[in-house]
């Protein structure tokens, strides 16, 4: 039992060590020639772009239901007039970011570990290396960043998104005006508010992308390692991105003073 | 067995070689103190079992592999001392026919050939186009430019391999079982293919096959691989009268079919 224990978690320390070596190597070819922009924009629309309308779909139906449950509660309060500023609140400094993180896991991570997975275990990899072209800046780098650079903006869809999924809510029982709710929605919100869960986003777009790019470019095993890939992608992707979430709160609360997220 | 490819390579213009490479998986040895030279514009075939290691040996030559020790010798320099801009510039003299045809799947047949011309020359797109169709063409698949590889069969999806390989008109071209998977006439088609490449091409190959008809076809000399240990090398004659038994049932086994 205990041998197996010691097993286990010397697998796992290997694992994080082949994971820390993986994403450090992704920093260092970050800026360095070829800069790959065909394929780097490609992947931008890919990641990005089409990830885009499952970002609006769930932004909507989250700022909903947000904006019911803050109306139950604020109604005991007699603060109604609140409910915009709660939502742009709740959606701009934790829902926004963590959802639209969590859905990019789930999609362009289950995506990028099935890609790469099955181009190692069909020789597609080898390929492209025999064909002078180094594959990890070619496959890794320009999916990493691809992520690094669509979860910000995808954040901003989402907060977006959410709040005038709380307007059709809010506006439906109460019959507020767009320009009322929207004013008062940002009138509350300062720069701290915004910026710093925003740009923490790029953190997790770095995570989701180097976890699922290590899991499918070490792929080993065909159709079944392939397989692992992706659901360990997004697993393990979100389970990372929860907690450096919580991590990453706590260094903006220390940063900006209690103002951040 | 011609051992020392730098020796070789003063002979007759020595294009490769294995000076006693090794290579192990784990604990699995793959091959052991491994030696041979292939002249240049000759085709080399690498005769042997499943399993005996030929494919490491090909992964080896286009340093997709490392050899734990011993050297392995590319237009005459150890390709473990290569940096990576100088591996990727040998490279580009290399074509390699994956046993799969590793074809790239997200893209067209077409756009799979051009893809070594678009990284590696400075042609325009109407030129790149027009010269993969062309080599297309050559192969028998000038209608299948826009297809997608997985709609393509097992004989096509191999010459569509070859086409891609040939796209930068290599000087060395490694080709991983040709015939594997293939009837007969496709795999005679194919060897055809070989021989044409090396004779209008001037190009060396190496090949990779436990098919003795195709390897007798195409081969200038030949080796056969066991366990990770070289048992014989020379011409197709040699082989057949060499002593060791597994080498002659080999050679045997498949005369009649």
């Amino acid at each position: 039992m205990l041998v197996k224990a010691m097993t286990n978690a010397e697998d796992a320390i290997e694992w994080f060590g082949g994971l820390s070596l993986f994403a450090g190597q992704i920093l260092r070819k970050f800026f360095r020639r070829p800069y790959e922009f065909t394929e780097l924009l490609k992947q931008i629309f890919e990641i990005g772009w089409r990830s885009a309308p499952l970002i609006v779909l769930s932004g909507l139906a989250v700022g909903a239901v947000l904006s019911m449950h803050t109306r139950s509660t604020l109604e005991r309060f007699g603060a109604e007039s609140m409910i915009p500023t709660a939502l742009a609140f709740a959606l701009v400094k934790e829902t926004g970011p963590l959802i639209a993180g969590l859905l990019v896991s789930g999609r362009v991570g289950a995506g990028i570990g099935a890609e790469l997975g099955g181009m190692r275990v069909t020789e597609q990899i080898d390929a492209l290396e025999s064909l002078a072209v180094n594959s990890f800046k070619y496959l890794v780098v320009t999916r990493v960043i691809a992520c690094v650079v669509s979860l910000p903006l995808l954040t901003v869809l989402m907060n977006l998104s959410g709040l005038l999924g709380g307007f059709f809510a809010e506006t439906i029982v109460s019959g507020a005006s767009f320009t009322y709710y929207f004013n008062t929605a940002f009138s509350s919100l300062s720069f701290s508010d915004y910026i710093p869960p925003t740009v923490k986003t790029m953190m997790f777009g770095f995570i989701i992308g180097s976890t699922s790019a290590y899991l499918g470019y070490n792929a080993t095993g065909g159709a079944e390692g392939v397989g692992r890939a992706s659901t360990q992608s997004v697993v393990l992707s979100s389970i990372f991105l929860i907690v450096a979430n919580v991590i990453l709160v706590k260094f903006i609360f220390f940063l900006f003073s209690g103002g951040g997220s | 067995m011609s051992g020392d490819p730098q020796a070789g390579q003063k002979d007759g213009g020595c294009a490769i070689g294995f000076d006693a490479v090794s290579k192990s998986f784990g604990s699995r040895t793959v091959l052991k103190d491994v030696s041979f030279s292939v002249a240049a514009g000759t085709t080399f075939v690498l005769l042997g079992r499943s399993g005996a290691g030929k494919s490491v040996a090909l992964k080896l030559l286009c340093g997709l592999l490392r050899a734990d020790s011993g050297s392995v010798i590319v237009n005459g320099e150890d390709i473990a001392t290569l940096d990576s801009n100088q591996l990727a510039s040998t490279r580009k003299h290399i074509g390699f026919v994956f046993q799969s045809a590793a074809l790239f799947d997200s893209i067209s047949v077409g756009e799979n050939v051009a893809f070594p011309l678009r990284r590696h020359t400075q042609k325009g797109d109407a030129e790149i186009r027009g010269q993969a169709h062309s080599i297309l063409e050559k192969l028998g698949l000038g209608e299948e430019y826009d297809s997608m590889p997985g709609d393509l069969s097992g004989g096509m999806r191999k010459r569509a391999g070859l086409a891609r390989a040939l796209a930068v008109d290599p000087s060395l071209l490694l080709v991983d079982e040709p015939s594997a998977g293939l009837d007969p006439i496709t795999s005679a088609e194919i060897d055809d293919l070989l021989i044409d490449i090396k004779t209008s091409r001037h190009a060396t190959l190496v090949v990779v096959t436990h098919n003795i008809q195709s390897a007798r076809r195409i081969a200038d000399r030949m080796a056969f691989l066991d366990g990770g240990h070289l048992l014989a090398e020379g011409t197709v004659k040699e082989l057949e009268h060499s002593e060791d038994q597994l080498v002659q049932a080999f050679m045997k086994s498949q005369q009649g079919g």
